[in-house]
């Protein structure tokens, strides 16, 4: 038995849920962007994650595990009459021992969140898509006013590759955030045509 | 697989020095448990890729589940209830009833084993769906 919808060509066959996921430091706005585009309020759930005793919380204790119940915001957008678009926010918790793999597979990309004035905070979170290869854009919340740092600027701090977009977003406007959802998702295709076309010499 | 080179070589960034990736480890969901309620161990006779439910997938009532639903108990009964409007995702059956969503994964796989539920999942290659992301992109730029 399939859970998979397949033919997912024709709309009678009933919806198909996409994913991507708003990752990013506490109180850079995550769940401020999903509302801004979801159809109905922020929802919460709960959900167990598996954190190991690694990285920057480890207290020397290597190799503990630990199962902690976080909780994450999401939305969800009606695309089109087949197409359902679901935001999720990662977890409260910034730590990133935790496992995140069940949130982000299946995922088609990341906003990774920024606050200019803290930019150090998303480091976990673009290592993660970066060890992972998940595309991602790095969009930086000005918070409605001006950010403390030109794009160039945060390019560069944060070390991203070219191919990854550096863009600016209010995380309060729905045009804002639709448009930072359109860039990730130009990234998404990019991808797709590279990788389902025929290779073409660079 | 044409990837990006550049996505694949490991950049080290100011203020985090550190012996290896914070990627999580990566776990097989054969020995995960979700808050030692019980074990996920929602693949049994399915393969692994397409029995998988995720946060995201969407479920709805059969006419088999609308029948039976007097008959079943708990978070059976709710969760079958709640898909009987429409479909609805296991994270938001999740929010709905405030069971934490390891457990929907469970009683939800259980459900659509009997037929009770139907569900809808994007295919596992939706990131190479060209089509499907043409249209979602249309449908954003809609909003």
């Amino acid at each position: 038995m399939s859970v998979r919808s397949e033919p997912r060509n024709h709309s009678e066959s009933g919806p198909i849920p996409v994913k991507i996921v708003v990752a990013g430091g506490f109180g850079v706005g995550k769940t401020t962007f999903v509302a801004a585009i979801s159809d109905i309020s922020p929802l919460t759930t709960e959900a167990a994650m598996t954190s190991y005793g690694e990285g920057v919380d480890n207290r020397g204790e290597v190799g503990t595990k630990t199962t902690t119940t976080v909780a994450m915001d999401f939305g969800r957008v009606a695309v089109d009459d087949t197409i359902v678009l679901y935001l999720f926010g990662t977890p409260g918790q910034e730590r990133f021992g935790f496992m995140w793999n069940d949130l982000v597979r299946g995922a088609l990309g990341a906003v990774v969140l920024v606050d200019s004035r803290r930019i150090e905070d998303s480091f976990p979170a673009l290592d993660y898509f970066e060890s992972r290869g998940v595309p991602f854009v790095v969009a930086i919340n000005r918070f409605g006013g001006q950010t403390a740092h030109t794009l160039d600027e945060v390019r560069e701090a944060l070390s991203v590759g070219d191919h990854v977009p550096v863009v600016s977003t209010d995380a309060r406007g729905r045009a804002a955030v639709r448009d930072t959802v359109l860039s990730l998702l130009d990234v998404v295709l990019l991808r797709a045509v590279a990788r389902s076309g025929p290779r073409l010499p660079d | 697989m044409t990837l990006d080179p550049d996505a694949t070589v490991p950049l080290v960034r100011p203020f985090i020095a550190r012996e290896r990736p914070l990627a999580p480890v990566t776990s097989d969901h054969s020995h995960g448990t979700d808050n030692g309620v019980r074990a996920y161990a929602i693949t049994g006779g399915r393969s692994h890729a397409s029995g998988h439910l995720e946060f995201e997938t969407m479920l709805r009532a059969t006419g088999t589940g609308s029948d039976a639903v007097q008959a079943l108990k708990f978070e059976r009964a709710e969760i079958v209830r709640r898909c009987e409007a429409g479909a609805l995702s296991v994270a938001e059956l999740s929010a709905a009833l405030r069971i934490p969503i390891g457990v929907v994964r469970v009683v939800a796989a259980d459900l659509l084993g009997e037929g009770l539920l139907e569900a809808f999942q994007a295919s596992e290659h939706v990131a190479d769906d060209v089509l499907l992301i043409t249209r979602l992109i249309a449908g954003v730029r809609a909003l």
